[in-house]
């Protein structure tokens, strides 16, 4: 499976960098999933989960509003705050 | 006697305040690394919101957008946001960028518009108000220490004054960061946000295929990324919205960041030469104290042998 680099950057750190195969957003009009090849597009994130799927792992971060900008080859990520979370915690607080 | 006791107990105050200066100097070193490990961490974010925006700005479809940030109108009101340290010991720098402005404000003596500063850190504003006795060229938005700016607050608020059109342009001064021995009063426009912050060059800002900000070989920019289609969820005017004081919240923090990073290089440079300064006069005095100490067992050992050979 092709893999697109992926780099998740808040105003305090680089809080993920790496190749992933497939993500999914919290896009402010409804989350949406990205795979290597997407068409170009800036999108408005709200505050929420991102999952990021690398290899047979999957990542999961709680963040707050941001932007995400994707190409077919990367996917930059711009948020408030981003921390990476276990799968079953809920992401109420940052609502 | 008294003379000795005099330049011992000077001696003394120096020394105590070469440690004083040499302790100020670490602080100040640490708290540089402090901050410079912080700019370290906020850089990549900072540099790829910028090269979004401006990528952005260089969009035909951004100048259609004609959105109120970027909106250039005639300037009747001009805001100059001034960042300044709260304390003081850290040389010329706060002086050098208070005179940079005060000449800023004479340049444009007659022009039709009007001045207000904003001021962050509490040097910058102790030198207004009092330079504000003087002469009347300007008007004093609002004042705070520097430890209490946030970059988010202040994007909000000048926002907020440029869309009701209370003001027209707004620009940012602070101590710009060359090198630990080197920083330099510098003027930076915010608002409006203008297309491109390169020459204008349509011919090559327009061009498919290279980023502008590639072509400036800009770390951060990512120079093989192609000019982006247009795909944007919403529409480009509500992301526009929210990106665009998203980007100059970023630029405010990142120039806090320098003003502090000015801050703490000049002050560590300053005391490093306070105290070499003390460790000079220590020597000097120590040798002064010396000559007369040893004139003084002299004379002593002069009156003993007279007395002694008086005496045989």
């Amino acid at each position: 499976m092709t893999s697109f680099a992926l780099e998740i950057l808040t105003p305090a750190r680089r809080v993920f960098a790496g190749e992933s195969e497939s993500m999914v957003l919290p896009g402010s009009e409804g989350s949406f999933g990205v795979l290597a090849g997407h068409v170009p597009l800036l999108a408005r994130l709200s505050a929420g989960r991102i999952m990021v799927r690398q290899g047979t792992q999957e990542h999961y971060f709680d963040c707050g509003p941001g932007v995400a900008d994707v190409d077919p080859k990367h996917v930059t990520v711009l948020v408030d705050s981003a921390e990476e979370t276990e799968p079953q915690m809920n992401t109420d607080r940052h609502r | 006697m008294n003379n000795l006791r005099e330049i011992k107990s000077r001696l003394r105050s120096i020394r105590k305040n070469r440690q004083i200066l040499s302790a100020m100097k670490m602080v100040s070193a640490v708290k540089l690394r402090r901050i410079q490990v912080v700019v370290q961490a906020s850089r990549p974010y900072a540099q790829r919101l910028e090269a979004l925006v401006q990528n952005l700005l260089d969009m035909p479809e951004a100048r259609a957008l004609q959105h109120p940030l970027m909106s250039r109108r005639s300037v009747h009101r001009v805001l100059w946001v001034v960042i300044s340290t709260d304390r003081g010991l850290c040389g010329s720098l706060n002086t050098n960028l208070f005179r940079f402005i005060q000449q800023a404000l004479r340049e444009r003596a007659g022009a039709k518009s009007t001045v207000a500063l904003w001021l962050i850190g509490r040097k910058a504003g102790d030198f207004f108000k009092r330079a504000l006795a003087k002469s009347a060229d300007f008007r004093i938005e609002q004042a705070y220490p520097l430890e209490e700016a946030q970059a988010e607050n202040i994007v909000r608020q000048v926002c907020d004054l440029y869309r009701k059109g209370q003001v027209d342009q707004v620009d940012l001064f602070y101590a710009q960061c060359k090198s630990t021995l080197r920083q330099i009063p510098a003027k930076v426009p915010l608002l409006p946000l203008a297309p491109s912050a390169c020459p204008p060059d349509s011919t090559k800002a327009l061009s498919p295929g290279r980023s502008a900000l590639a072509e400036h070989g800009r770390p951060g920019a990512t120079g093989t990324r192609q000019q982006r289609a247009g795909l944007f969820e919403p529409a480009p005017g509500t992301i526009a919205d929210d990106l665009l004081p998203r980007y100059l919240a970023s630029q405010v923090r990142q120039i806090l960041f320098e003003e502090q990073v000015s801050e703490h290089s000049a002050r560590m440079i300053m005391m490093d030469q306070a105290s070499k300064n003390a460790s000079d006069m220590i020597s000097q005095i120590q040798l002064d104290y010396n000559t007369l100490r040893q004139g003084m067992i002299t004379r002593e050992l002069t009156d003993i042998t007279t007395g002694v050979e008086a005496m045989a």
